[in-house]
């Protein structure tokens, strides 16, 4: 190959559009050839320039929205006719593009599309109260899966004390919220201490009491608004919950101790806390 | 396209609708043309 070929192909070498052989061939040219490397220097720098410092425009949307606005029009005045050659131009050039992909597609399967999300956000808006027993079963499995955890890895408190006053603070200090924390030794559930937990996705406070024997950990954490009031109990693998809701707070009571029990700690939890 | 998009010469031929043919020999007026420019503009500032 000569200078003269290589000068000639330099534009697609650089655009790396020549097949192997060629390309290979033009390489040991330019290992063995002063003037063509330098051309080949020119050429890739003069590539570089223009990709930096040529200014690139994203079409604006308002443009988009008037191609859009115009292919629409076309679609419902001419429903019969074939769409004219300027509009099919315009559609088929716009499809090699990914960003316009969707924009290419015909109006029937947007509207398509469109109506199966529209469908998807009713149904999953709808969702939260189809799936009411499932989220509190959920959450029943997490509290007892806390409680269990609590009793067998020696990790029942954080902060061990009888003292609300000692309980309260800790607690408080770790998170964005002020769990009530009341001793109820008077009652016959002596507090025991207070430990952080992790519970349908918020951080909660858990109180743990005991009762001869037995342990009972209160989960607490704010209340949403809206929050169904209702007392419910359930009973699963040997545990009791019990949980209401006050005006602030959640609460979740877990133990092995009887459901009367279980009520009866709840009445005097609220007793205790409702002077404060 | 070529620059910018880094689209390849097929790729620019199958979007403008044109053959490839008719894209290389269109990049290479486009680009002695913007040599010549140059040139032009470089000799001035000279």
């Amino acid at each position: 190959m000569n200078c003269e070929e290589i000068t000639s192909l330099m534009d697609v070498y650089v655009d790396g559009e020549l097949d192997p052989i060629t390309s290979q061939k033009i390489e040991q040219h330019l290992r063995d050839c002063g003037k063509c490397e330098q051309a080949y220097e020119a050429h890739t720098a003069l590539t570089h320039a223009i990709s930096r410092s040529v200014p690139y425009y994203k079409a604006p949307i308002e443009l988009r929205q008037r191609v859009h606005a115009s292919l629409r029009d076309e679609v419902d005045d001419k429903p019969t006719r074939t769409v004219p050659r300027g509009s099919q131009l315009l559609v088929t050039r716009k499809q090699p593009e990914p960003r316009a992909v969707l924009f290419g597609m015909p109006w029937n399967w947007l509207g398509l599309a469109a109506a199966v999300i529209l469908a998807a956000i009713i149904f999953s808006s709808s969702l939260p109260r189809l799936r009411q027993p499932t989220s509190d079963q959920f959450l029943a499995t997490q509290l007892i899966a806390s409680h269990v955890r609590s009793l067998m890895a020696d990790h029942l408190t954080d902060v061990a004390s009888s003292d609300q006053h000692t309980v309260k603070p800790w607690l408080d200090a770790k998170l964005d919220f002020a769990a009530p924390v009341v001793d109820l030794s008077g009652e016959g559930f002596p507090l025991i201490g207070g430990r952080l937990d992790y519970l349908d996705n918020h951080p909660v406070a858990a109180l743990i009491y005991q009762r001869r024997k037995h342990f009972i950990n209160l989960f607490a954490w704010p209340a949403s608004p809206g929050a169904s009031k209702a007392q419910k109990t359930m009973s699963r693998q040997g545990y009791h919950l019990l949980h209401w809701v006050d005006s602030d707070f959640n609460y979740w009571a877990v133990s092995d101790v009887s459901d009367g029990e279980l009520q009866t700690f709840k009445r005097s939890f609220q007793q205790q806390i409702a002077p404060h | 396209m070529r620059h910018q998009e880094g689209l390849s010469y097929k790729e620019i031929a199958d979007i403008a609708q044109i053959p490839p043919g008719t894209v290389m020999s269109r990049l290479a007026r486009a680009r002695a043309k913007l040599k010549e420019y140059l040139a032009t503009r470089i000799g001035k500032e000279k």
